[in-house]
This record gives structure tokens, sequence and C-alpha cells, in this order.
């Protein structure tokens, strides 16, 4: 039995995927015998250059003993978890700071060609570097994730596609008419697509919303495009909801809309085909693209408003095929091993420099 | 791979048609490098970035931004950049403001593929800084981009080049405070270079298009452009809607294909064929089968790009715009025609007059404009005139980068001192040196 500690990075009031996978991770090591907590720190988005130092507390952490028990492994998850240092570190990357890679110079990124945001990325990178790669064992959510660290920072590592955290409790029931829209309200998800398409999609059909924002200004611009289309009967915002409650809305939807820019995994789209309902996806959302085929399991369309709006109606006005375009996402989450039972292979792996 | 002493090593920015890869279709600055780059690759110690993964020529393409760390710790002698209007060159926009270049434009005014501003971008600061025209940046970092896209790349290139003669008259007019402005550098900071057409292809081809030409009844006119008014497509097909014997050969995009095909069914114009994905490659294989080729692009925005080269170089009677681009043409090379309420009449009347030239006046245009393109769009030129500039400009970019270092470096202090400011510096400190973000060894200046 070994001594485990999760590190996970918390975000004060919101709660999205990635706190998920680190209560899971916790909840399906302690399963298997070993002991197991979590550490976390907050991040806070305040002074773009205060990055740095909130990394290097994580690397001023003594994690070597807690009451009298020795760690015997770390596993990191977010940036700057990663930071930490340890004897036997393992890695399981959410994300790092994308501003930083692959969102620099888009809307989604604070840092810009000012000679400070230059410096800035680059010790970010720099010290990305040099923390992967003493590592013990280094591996990513998705194929997205593991690409990005072996382009930016030359670091190779396993893809571990975290199994879904409620398993096989997922249902399908009597198609609704509504889409449903699962995770944390941000600009990057691109809610606001499915928003501005909806005065072309069939006025019965509604749109759900699930999750809680962490930007400012979000809900105003959401709620603000509401107005302008007169749209206040066909939206609803949710905020966060039960896991029952959750399972209910998918299993009622027509269909899930997830349609994140360059997103690293995405639980919502293995949701929502343990739901038996086909996925609204664009074609730059990165990893919901490692599962999502476009007429196969989803509609894998233009991300703009017009593409959106014609991909649900086309779904609305044949209900047979979202039908089998759900089978089909269904009978891949089956035979993916990424209900409860692909939990064995992500630990084995995570915990394989215990056998060092 | 041992560096050869001898031979400039040089960092090659642009959109690259990979290998394996589907051809970037409007990209000229891929077709740029398809042709310069395996010339010029054997005098030079090239490393090529991108923002797309791959190999080119056999050579691994490195992620753009990983250039900032290659260049620190072995450093370049030029960074070379193509910037257009195309998506596919967005990582070149981005970069460029990161470390000074020599910079081929192949647009100015960028409206196609308008990429989203910079969010944050304080450019003309910058350039302000650099100039020691002031000493502060402003703080917190609040300035959103502005202006046309081009003045701040250009003003962010010591050295332009233009792919279009008249792109840099209207750089050189309206861009003057740059940073390589305030330089006593003897060699120009904006000229012209061509871009260039294969001649050893064209040849075989103008043959092969006589022959062509022969066999069929029809004489053919070679288009490439969309149906968008700019390119003048309803004029053409008004103008020869009534003539005898006309194919028309048009080059458009495959998502411009259902439109144009609706044009040509407005005016009822039933011998035409469309050819779809716009590549320079396609186009030259439409152009060298035709007995006339249309550049009939009317507006401010934009470029003939390769297509005009091309025409020229396969010796094809050419009719073109008597606007922007088309103005500087030689008088006795091309056909003008001058947009308006009779361009297509007179578009009309020049394709007949060029139709019923005897063969000894063909033969002449076919051979000034063979004469034109060789002087003019050899590869073989544009590739040695490319490398005089890099070799040219590298002791001039070197005092460039001092300066740019200089104001690296103390941006990075700043970022520095601000961390140790705000948290325990006692605790950080130690991290910070480990990780080698330590002020004490990058603080080299103090501009900011």
């Amino acid at each position: 039995m070994a001594n485990i500690l999760v590190l996970g990075v918390k975000i004060p009031f919101t709660k999205g995927g990635a706190e998920t996978l680190v209560a899971t991770l916790v909840k399906e090591i302690k399963a298997r015998g070993h002991d197991a907590d979590t550490v976390e720190l907050p991040l806070s988005f305040g002074a773009k250059e205060h990055i740095l130092g909130q990394a290097a507390l994580w690397r001023t952490l003594d994690l070597n003993a807690f009451g009298g028990k020795e760690v015997d492994l770390v596993i990191a998850t977010k940036f700057p978890s990663y930071y930490a240092s340890f004897p036997k570190k393992s890695i399981w990357l959410v994300h790092q700071h994308r501003a930083a890679y692959d969102l620099y110079g888009t809307r989604f990124s604070d840092l810009s060609d000012d000679p400070r945001d230059e410096s800035l990325r680059r010790l970010i990178t720099d010290g990305d570097r040099k923390v992967l790669a003493e590592a013990s064992y280094v591996s990513g959510i998705s194929k997205n994730v593991v690409e990005r660290i072996n382009r930016y920072n030359d670091v190779k590592g396993d893809v571990l596609y975290p199994p879904l955290p409620l398993g096989s409790q997922y249902r399908s029931e009597e198609q609704q008419d509504y889409i449903l829209s699962v995770g944390r309200i941000c600009s990057i998800k691109r809610v606001d697509l499915i928003i501005k398409s909806l005065p072309m999609i069939h006025n019965f059909v509604k749109l759900k919303i699930v999750g809680t924002p962490d930007e400012p200004g979000v809900m105003e611009y959401y709620k603000n495009e509401i107005d302008k289309h007169h749209l206040w009967d066909r939206v609803e915002f949710l905020g966060r909801v039960s896991d029952e409650d959750l399972i209910s809305l998918y299993a009622n939807s027509l269909a899930v809309y997830y349609a994140p820019f360059d997103e690293d995994y995405g639980y919502v789209t293995l949701e929502a085909f343990a739901s038996k309902k086909p996925v609204i996806t664009a074609n730059d959302s990165g990893g919901v693209l490692e599962f999502v085929q476009h007429e196969k399991n989803g509609l894998v369309l233009d991300p703009t408003s017009d593409a959106i709006g014609h991909g649900v109606n086309r779904l609305i006005e044949d209900k047979q095929f979202a039908s089998k375009l759900g089978e089909e996402g269904y009978r891949f989450i089956q035979s993916s091993g990424l209900l409860e039972h692909g939990w064995d292979q992500v630990i084995e792996k995570l915990l394989s420099p215990l056998k060092a | 791979m041992a560096k050869n002493l001898n031979k400039l090593r040089v960092a090659w920015f642009s959109p690259l048609n990979l290998d394996n890869a589907k051809i970037l279709n409007g990209s000229t600055a891929a077709y740029f490098t398809d042709q310069i780059l395996p010339i010029i690759k054997e005098d030079l110690t090239l490393d090529l970035y991108s923002d797309q993964s791959g190999q080119y020529l056999g050579s691994k393409v490195k992620n753009y931004l990983s250039c900032f760390d290659e260049h620190r710790k072995d450093p370049y002698d030029v960074i070379f950049y193509q910037y257009e209007d195309s998506k596919a060159a967005n990582f070149v926009r981005l970069h460029l403001g990161l470390i000074p270049g020599v910079t081929l434009f192949h647009d100015l005014l960028i409206k196609e593929e308008m990429p989203p501003p910079l969010t944050f971008s304080v450019w003309p600061e910058v350039v302000e800084l650099f100039n020691k025209k002031t000493k502060e940046l402003p703080n917190p970092y609040p300035q959103p981009d502005r202006g046309p896209f081009a003045y701040r790349e250009v003003s962010l290139s010591p050295i332009s080049l233009f792919s279009s003669q008249r792109l840099c008259s209207e750089a050189r007019r309206l861009i003057q405070n740059g940073i390589g402005a305030h330089s006593n550098w003897s060699l120009p900071k904006m000229m012209p270079i061509a871009l260039p057409a294969s001649l050893s292809a064209s040849l075989k081809s103008l043959n092969e298009s006589d022959q062509k030409c022969n066999q069929s009844g029809n004489k053919v006119i070679a288009f490439v452009g969309s149906p968008a008014i700019e390119y003048r497509s309803h004029k053409i097909l008004e103008a020869i809607s009534n003539l005898n014997n006309i194919s028309l050969h048009w080059l458009v995009d495959t998502s411009e294909k259902e439109e144009a095909q609706n044009l040509l069914n407005e005016y009822n114009f039933k011998n035409a064929k469309l050819v779809t994905d716009r590549s320079p490659l396609n186009w030259s294989e439409v152009v060298s089968k035709a007995d006339i080729a249309l550049h009939t692009l009317f507006s401010v925005y934009g470029t003939p790009g390769p297509y005009l080269p091309i025409s020229f170089s396969h010796g094809v009677p050419t009719i073109v715009t008597n606007f922007a681009e088309g103005e500087y043409l030689p008088q006795d090379l091309v056909f003008k025609i001058t947009p308006g309420d009779k361009e297509a009449v007179n578009l009309r009347e020049t394709i007949s007059q060029i139709l019923l030239l005897p063969d000894s006046d063909l033969a002449l245009i076919k051979n000034s404009l063979k004469t034109y393109a060789e002087e003019n769009f050899n590869p073989e030129i544009i590739a040695c005139e490319l490398k005089r500039v890099f070799i040219e400009s590298a002791p001039y970019l070197k005092e460039i980068w001092v300066r740019w270092n200089e104001m690296e470096n103390s941006a990075e202090s700043k970022i520095l001192v601000r961390n140790y400011d705000h948290f325990d510096k006692e605790v950080i400190g130690p991290i910070f040196r480990e990780l080698g973000w330590d002020p004490s060894v990058s603080l080299k200046g103090n501009l900011l």
C-alpha cells in the first residue's frame, strides 16, 4: 500500500472537469487499497506576471510526510501543480497555461506582442520544460494535450483518457425538444455560438445550459444576446446541478452541444455518448474530435452560429438520424474502456514510478 | 549536423505545402517557398518555422514559438518572414512582433482573412521605445490593436520586401516610422522582389499548348478569380457571351464553384469549364492551354499574386485591368482595360482583336512576354536577389537585435521584480534562481 498525493489547482467558486478528475482519481486510488489525498493551492488570475510566483509556490511545498505518513508518490494534474518537486512525480496533465502556448495570439489569451508578455511567455515555457522533464512519468488526458507538450516542450507522454466519473449510471430516455450544453461558462467554451444560432433553429426547441460562469462579464454578454434575439423563453441557465439531475438532463435531451475552442478532453462528449446522444461540435474543438466523427456519432461543423443552427435543425427534422448518431456514440463508449473499468489501466500507469 | 561557418544561418517563416499534404490554396507565401527554397537551401543553413507539424523537403518543420529559444541559444543571422492575406500566415503576424527580421509582404492591406486583433498589443509604443522616443510602455497593458494591420507589421520589420511594385510604393509613402526608420543603413529598407514563375515548365507547356489549341476548334480564354465583383467575372461573361467559338476555362476556389456556375447560368454561357482548387500549379495547367489570359482584378485590396507571372511565363497574351497592380505593367506588354461603363465592350473588342492577330504578331507578343518573364520572374535570379538581401541584412539585423535584446531583457527584469514585490522574496527567490528566472541574470538594461 502506498501513500499518494494528487495535486490539484483550485479556482475558488468554480468547478469544472479538472476538479472532478482529481476527486475521482483519489477515490479510485483508494478503492485499490492505497491511501490517497489531495493537495490543492488556489490559482488567481490577477496580474498576469504573478503566475510565475504562483508556480514557484508549488515548488516551495514540502510534500514528504504528513501525520506520520511518508508520501511515496505525487500525481500532478493541472498547471502549475506540476511545479511541485518530489522524487517520484507522475504527471497526468490536464492542461498547461494555454495562454502561453496554443492560445497565444488568439482572443482567448491575455498575452500579446508586448515585450513584457513575450518575456513572460518565454519564462513559463522555460519553466515548464524543466519541471515536466524531471517527472518520473508523464501522461496527458488526451492526444491533444500530449501532442502539445511534445510540440512545445519536447516532452513525450502517454495518453490516458479519464474514464467517466459516473461510470455506467448514464441512461437514455425519450427525446425532448431541447439541446443541452454542459460546462463552465466562459468565452473559450463558446456557448454564445449556439445562443446566437437559436433564432434560426425551430422555435419550439430550447437550450438548457448547465454550469457556472468563471469569467467576468460573460453572463452579461450572454444575457445581452438573449435580449437582443428575444430568446427569454428559449434559454434556461440551470447553474450547477446534482449528478442525478445531470444524468436526467442528458437522458432526455435531443442532442448535446459542445463546441469549445481546442478543448483538452471534455467529459461532456463521453457523457453524451453514454446517454446515447449525438454531440454537436466544431471542427476546431481539439480533443472533442478525438471522439466525435461527423455524421457517425455527431456533427462536426464550422464554428459559426449559422452552421450550428443548420446542424441543430437537421437533427430536429430527422430525429431518427439523431437517434442513430446517439446509438453509434453509445457503441463507441461501450467498447472504449472509458466506463469504470478503464480506471485500472490509468492507475497502473500513474503509479508505475512506485515500481522503479 | 555540424554548422557550416560559411553559410548564413536563416530562420525561414512561411506557410508551407508540407510533404505529402494538400497544397495550401491561395497561399502566395507557400508558393514562393516552393519556388525559391529548393534553389537557395544549399547556400544557407536553414530552419523552417511554421504552425504546421510535419516535414518539408524532407526536413522537420519546427514550431514557430520555439524560434525564440533557438535564436537565444544560437543566434540566427537572418530571420525571414513571409506575410500575406491568409489565415495560414497568422502565426507569422504574431511572431513579427517578437523578433524583428526581413519580411516579404505579399499583401499590405489585409482584408480577405481578417485576423483577429492582437489583444493588448502595444506595438506603436514598442516602436517608440525602440527608437528611444519614449521611456515607458503603457502600464497596465490596456491597448487594443490599432490602425490598419500592415502598419504594425511593416513598422516592426526593419527590412521589408514586397512582391508587388505597387505595395512597395504605397508602403514607402504611408509607413515612414518603423524600427528601421532611424538607422543610417545604406541598403533600402523597403524594396520590391518579384514572384517567381518557373520557366522550364512553362516552355515545355508552351509547345504543348500550341498543339492543343490547333486540335480544338474553340479558342480558350483562361480566367482565375472569384465570382466576386472585384474580379469582374460578370464583365467577362457579358463580353464573351456574344462571341463565337470561345471556351472559358475558369479557375475558382472549390467553395466558389456553385456561385460561379450560377453566374454562368445567368449569362447563359454554356461553353465554360470550371476548374476548382485555385492554386498556382492548377493555373499553370489551365493557362498553358489558353489563347488569352485574363487578370481583371479591380480592387484597392490584393494583388494578382503568382498567377500573372505564370501567365507571362507561358507567353499567353494577357489582359489586365488598368488599375492598381495593372497600372505598373509596361504598356506594350499587356492589353489594359479601363473599368467602368464600357468595360465589357472594350474587353470584347480586345479579345476579338487578339484572336484575329496574325501568327507573326502573336509570336512577337509571346516572345516579349517570355523575355519579360525571364528578366523578372526567373526563380534562379530571384533566389540570388533574396540571398543578397540576406547577406546585406545580416550585419544590420545584428545591430537591431542588440537594441531589441536590451528592450526584452528590461521587460523580463520588470516582470521578475514585480513578482519579488508581490510574493515573499525569501520564499520564491531560491525557486526563481533554480528555474532560471533570475532578475540579476537578465537585468542588462533599464529601459522600462
